[in-house]
């Protein structure tokens, strides 16, 4: 498979502080990737600077061969990658049907075109029709979580990347989400995906690569890992007394 | 009596549309971005010194002049945020060196229209050539009529563009969280530019509407500018419905305070309103809709 995404050697820093170490890690055309680490590890870090939110100090990112880590989100999202941050950030003055309407923001849309993606959104999350006219803020987390994805996705993304989506949700509600995530996958889309859910995330996904204080300490297929309790317990044992 | 008190009402609502539109701009700006816009005055008076150039000195007609004077000041203001806030946009805590800045940008506006303008006032003629009209026995000046006339249509066309368009939607989006918008795609600079244009417009159109009915000076903005921001925090800082309703009762009390109990005391009148909201109602009227802001 052809790396449609490529992070090589970055590191990061807030300030004074630095978040990622010669982070390096690859995603290609149709997977699942995902990033696992502990609180504060760095996943949020390493989607902001691959969405441009921020810009790494050294190290390289490419999108389909073109370099990224020099633009700005807008420009980024006109390439293709869609970030869904972590804790949803729905807007909350905004409806359901005009926080889908903001996706669509990266690009020229007819009306029409917008209509009919808002269709395809509907379909994948059927609950968000009942709440179409609804503000953000009401929404509870689990069908913030649900727009946050669909928004998402309006932006017609080639690469989407999704920040904790399972964060705060109910198990019912968990299982809902990877089940989505992997159906969305299949229908074609590549996933980079940070998640603290071991079990669930090394089931749907490919590959995996673990974080740990920024740097990157451990990368395999999910298959591998998932049989590796060594590796599991040591990601359960810290996400279990949380 | 009755008479007095109507015309009393309307010559107030015209006032208060002035502050109302000025106030407008104070609170798009701060919902925006956060920030106070301490010059947010001075485009009135360069509002209304646009269209002196273009009434007195190139003679064009009003409704050509007025709209093109409301695009250039607000021209000016995006020209104004670029320099002033763009710079420290993504700096954290810049709040307050804008907002100071903004202070000092009021004085240099002043100074520069001063330059350019001398100091003698110019008068604008009113749109309509008649000082006053006898409608139903009361005697009204036509300017007021146009000023409320005019402040309706723009702000309900403000709040169609705002709350029916795309493009008005990306502009709230950006207000509630602008890092989210910009991962939309929604190019947030150009979003505050803007937001800024209009706010400055908005201020414009209040110089361009009042200018007739006072005269054209450099300081016209300062008195202007103090009136909106006690409409502004009246209203609730935080909404257009409250800068609306803060403008009106604000020209409202003012004008009645001055005929019914004291004319010397005129500029009090919206200071006593706002000591009073600041003391028993701190919000504003509608105070609860900043929160809504993320
Ligand atoms: N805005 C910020 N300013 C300063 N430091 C930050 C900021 N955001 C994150 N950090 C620091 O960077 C490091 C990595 O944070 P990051 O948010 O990437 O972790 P994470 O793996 O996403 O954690 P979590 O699972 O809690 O979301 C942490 O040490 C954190 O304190
Ligand atoms: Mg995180």
């Amino acid at each position: 498979m052809p790396n449609m995404l490529e992070v090589r050697n970055i590191s990061a820093r807030y300030g004074n502080v630095t978040a990622l170490h010669d982070v390096s890690l690859t995603v290609g055309q149709g997977e699942i990737i995902v990033l696992l680490g502990v609180n504060g590890a760095g996943k949020s870090t390493t989607l902001k600077t691959i969405s441009g939110l921020l810009h790494p100090v050294r190290g390289g990112i490419t999108f389909e061969g073109e370099a990224i880590d020099r633009m700005s989100p807008e420009s980024i999202v006109r390439r293709g990658i869609a970030h869904v941050p972590e804790g949803r950030h729905v807007f909350p003055g905004l409806t359901v049907r005009e926080n889908l309407v903001m996706g669509t923001s990266n690009r020229k849309v007819t009306r029409a075109e917008t209509e009919s993606d808002i269709e395809r959104i509907l379909e994948i999350f059927p609950d968000l029709k009942r709440l179409y006219t609804q503000m953000g803020w009401s929404l509870s987390g689990g069908q913030q979580q649900m727009l946050a994805i669909g928004r998402g996705l309006m932006a017609r993304p080639k690469l989407l990347m999704l920040d904790e989506p399972s964060l705060g949700l109910a198990p019912v509600i968990i299982k809902q989400v990877f089940r989505t995530i992997k159906s969305i996958n299949e229908a074609g889309m590549t996933i980079l995906l940070v998640e603290q859910n071991v079990g669930l995330s090394l089931k749907i996904a490919h590959r995996a690569y673990l974080l740990e204080t920024g740097r990157m300490i451990r990368t395999d297929t999910a298959d591998a890992l998932r049989e590796d309790d060594g590796f599991r317990n040591a990601l359960l044992g810290v996400t279990a007394d949380e | 009596m009755f008479v007095e008190f109507i015309q009393l009402t309307i010559a107030g609502l015209a006032v208060g549309s002035i502050y109302a539109l000025v106030a407008l701009g104070f609170v798009l700006i701060y919902t925006s971005v956060n920030v106070v816009n301490f010059a947010q005055g001075d485009f009135a008076m360069i509002g209304a010194y646009f269209m002196v150039s273009l009434v007195l000195g190139a003679h064009w007609p009003w409704w050509v002049a007025l709209p093109l004077a409301m695009v250039l000041t607000g021209a000016v203001g995006a020209l104004f945020q670029l320099v002033l806030y763009q710079p420290v946009r993504n700096r954290p805590r810049n709040f307050l060196p804008v907002m100071i800045a903004t202070v000092g940008a009021s004085v240099f506006l002043e100074q520069v229209f001063l330059l350019i303008y001398g100091p003698v006032p110019f008068q604008l003629p009113g749109i309509f050539k008649a000082q006053s009209v006898k409608i139903d026995g009361v005697f009204v000046y036509p300017q007021y009529l146009v000023i409320i006339v005019v402040t309706s249509v723009m702000v309900t066309v403000l709040n169609w563009f705002l709350e029916r368009t795309k493009l008005g939607k990306q502009l709230q989006a950006t207000a509630q969280d602008a890092d989210t918008a910009r991962l939309m795609g929604i190019r947030v600079a150009r979003m505050t530019a803007l937001i800024f244009a209009i706010s400055t417009g908005l201020g414009g159109l209040a110089g361009i509407l009042i200018a007739p009915v006072y005269t054209v000076t450099a300081g016209m903005g300062s008195t202007i500018a103090l009136k909106a921001f006690a409409s502004a925090i009246v209203g609730g800082f935080g909404s257009i419905k409250g800068a609306i309703v803060g403008g009106l009762t604000i020209g409202l009390v003012e004008t009645y305070g001055a005929t019914y109990i004291s004319g010397s005391y005129r500029d009090a009148f919206p200071f006593i309103v706002l000591i009073l909201f600041l003391i028993f109602r701190p919000s504003g009227l509608f105070g609860e809709k900043v929160s809504q802001k993320v």
